[in-house]
């Protein structure tokens, strides 16, 4: 069965605004974000079934799970599931903006408005259709190949699905180092936590933490890109730049994330709640 | 102006609350009280950097009792936090997607990835001398081989940043405005804390000279800031020494600094690792200008001119074992029958 692509149709957007162009597109931001370490590893914490469904600490499963998409016919029809979960977590932070207001047109790209949710996630949109959805600061960028540009035009993502994750060859072998974290070591490997064939459990406050955590690195990351374009553009604009994010501390996110549980998440939802029909 | 220094300083301050908060909710939980340590720690130094008229004492205070409480556990965590060289290889993947961004995403990937290791490599440097500030302050000795390691993994990372500091331009408006709002006494202040805000500044040069509003060469260092500067080795030098000299890490070379023992002239020394290399010596007169031509000896060995101001021992072998053999290293500028004396600063 063909992936079904979500649409939202909340106050937060000025139309129906389709979650991704189409199913190759929404495929590629699947695998460019949600399943490409290390910003999957965030992922696997926000999305609710993602990182019991997949033995996502092991890069072979993921790559195996990422290339089955591209293979089969129709491509993406077995990740209905995944691709749900990720629009979810996209229609949500697009409609929070709502009760938030952090949302912002792109002042470098008028047409793009974007919208930060309590999640973490930044989701890019125009007035029809999500460009991307991602966690921001915590994103990789293509792996150049030898010979070719850093782009991943011409190559399959048959051959290799997760292009900011590894080159590869044909046959699924690594050809290049996966891509740097940065400064920030990944205590979390070296802890054992989500290593293969270990289970992950930690107490609900525990979750709710490292929920936040990824909230806290995410807005702190669009602060100092909102705070780098408004001093960029200082003297071009007549107006302050775009609002800044409020960096919540966890007690305030931990109320904010409560407002959102309780609300619909966009009209469709609303009216599936009242028993109407789109 | 004030407000955009204001600005600057609301941005860090108002994060300090939700940054403390934290950290007593998960120093029980390994691995997010590792990065939370090396949050609280940047926070706290970045604050310390700006001018004190613009941070509000509550917000200092704050941080101020959080680390006088977990003190060393923030320091200990600092260390296991950070990852120098894979902050490098960040850089080098940088430079590959910098040369080959050329759509409008790419572009925007770019700006954020610069601004993201510009920033990470401030935080990195502020949270090692918070912690090397709670392990002097506290005589932990415990401490100190792994924020020496560190250190050195931290002088790579300058190194590898005094490269090809364009590649950080993206981040130039940001670095701007940070810059803006450090205290002016920075250095007497605190010299260490002064040595992280040199990244702001070659960026500035960097942007400056990019955009064409500065041609001249960054200035030596001025007597007052030498004087600040007697006692400390810091990687802001090597920055300078790589601007001049091209690419220099501290695995290369090692600048040294000396002076006058009357204070009337000053100048870089740079000595490369390899004992085949060449020393280079610039030396200039207090008001900056380079020394006219003169004889100049170091340690007895005899420079051999490179222009004016500017020498060099051929063999750096000869430069270290005159330094070895010698237990008050002291150099000496002789101009027509003068002789006048200065020491290196280790």
């Amino acid at each position: 069965m063909t992936l079904v692509l979500r649409e939202y149709n909340g106050r937060a957007a000025p139309g129906r605004l389709s979650v991704f162009r189409d199913v190759e597109t929404a495929l590629e931001h699947l695998c460019d974000h949600v399943l490409t370490w290390p910003e999957g590893e965030g992922w696997a914490d926000i999305l609710p079934t993602y990182r019991d469904r997949i033995g996502i600490a092991r890069p072979k499963a993921r790559f195996l799970f990422a290339t089955n998409l591209w293979k089969e016919a129709p491509p993406g029809s077995s990740c209905q599931w995944l691709y749900d979960e990720y629009a979810d977590a996209i229609v949500a932070s697009v409609d929070s903006t709502t009760y938030t207001g952090w949302t912002w047109i792109d002042p470098t790209e008028p047409r793009d408005t974007l919208a930060f949710g309590p999640s973490g996630v930044l989701v890019i949109f125009t007035s029809s259709r999500v460009r991307t959805a991602y966690l921001p600061g915590r994103g990789t960028p293509f792996i150049a190949e030898e010979g070719s540009s850093a782009s991943f035009a011409g190559r399959s993502r048959v051959s290799n699905p997760l292009p900011r994750e590894s080159s590869r060859t044909a046959e699924g072998k690594p050809e290049a180092e996966s891509p740097s974290r940065g400064m920030r070591r990944n205590v979390t490997e070296r802890s054992g936590r989500g290593s293969a064939g270990t289970p992950w459990e930690v107490r609900d406050e525990e979750r709710l933490e490292r929920r936040y955590h990824i909230f806290k690195d995410c807005a702190r990351a669009v602060r100092k890109v909102m705070r780098n374009a408004l001093y960029r553009e200082r003297g071009r604009r007549a107006q302050r730049g775009p609002l800044e994010i409020p960096l919540l501390d966890l007690e305030k996110w931990e109320e904010l994330v409560g407002l959102g549980a309780g609300r619909p998440q966009s009209q469709d939802d609303e009216r599936k709640e009242s028993g109407e029909s789109p | 102006m004030k407000a955009l220094r204001q600005e600057a300083v609301d941005l860090i301050a108002s994060e300090a609350h939700a940054i403390v908060s934290t950290w007593k909710r998960v120093k029980g939980i390994a691995d997010l009280a590792v990065h939370n340590a090396v949050d609280v720690l940047a926070c706290w130094g970045a604050l310390r950097r700006f001018d004190p008229h613009l941070v509000r004492r509550e917000t200092l205070q704050e941080l101020d009792d959080a680390v006088r409480e977990d003190g060393e556990l923030l320091a200990r965590a600092v260390p296991e936090g950070l990852d120098p060289d894979e902050w490098i290889r960040a850089v080098e993947e940088l430079a590959i997607e910098t040369d080959s961004a050329t759509e409008a995403g790419s572009e925007r990937d770019v700006e954020e990835r610069a601004l993201r290791l510009f920033c990470e490599l401030d935080d990195a440097d502020l949270a090692a001398w918070g912690a090397r500030y709670v392990a002097g302050s506290r005589k932990s000795a415990s401490l100190e081989e792994p924020l020496e390691e560190l250190m050195r993994g931290l002088a790579r990372c300058w190194g590898a940043f005094a490269n090809d500091p364009s590649l950080f331009l993206p981040a130039a408006p940001y670095a701007d405005g940070l810059l803006s709002a450090f205290r002016k006494d920075l250095l007497r202040f605190d010299p260490e804390l002064h040595g992280t805000s040199q990244k702001f500044r070659l960026l500035a040069d960097v942007n400056a000279r990019t955009s064409g509003s500065l041609d001249a060469d960054p200035m030596p260092m001025s007597r007052e800031e030498w004087e600040a500067m007697r006692s400390l080795r810091c990687r802001h030098e090597l920055c300078y020494a790589a601007k001049e000299k091209g690419p220099i890490t501290p695995l290369d070379a090692e600048c040294l600094r000396f002076q006058a023992n009357d204070g009337s002239w000053y100048g870089s020394l740079v000595v490369p690792r390899e004992a085949s290399g060449k020393v280079t010596i610039g030396v200039y007169e207090r008001d900056g200008t380079r020394v006219a031509k003169g004889e100049m000896r170091f340690l007895g060995l005899p420079l051999v001119p490179v222009a004016d101001g500017e020498g060099e021992i051929s063999r750096a072998e000869d430069f270290k074992n005159a330094r070895m053999a010698n237990p008050d290293p002291g150099i000496e500028l002789v101009r027509g029958n003068v002789a006048s004396k200065g020491r290196i600063e280790w």
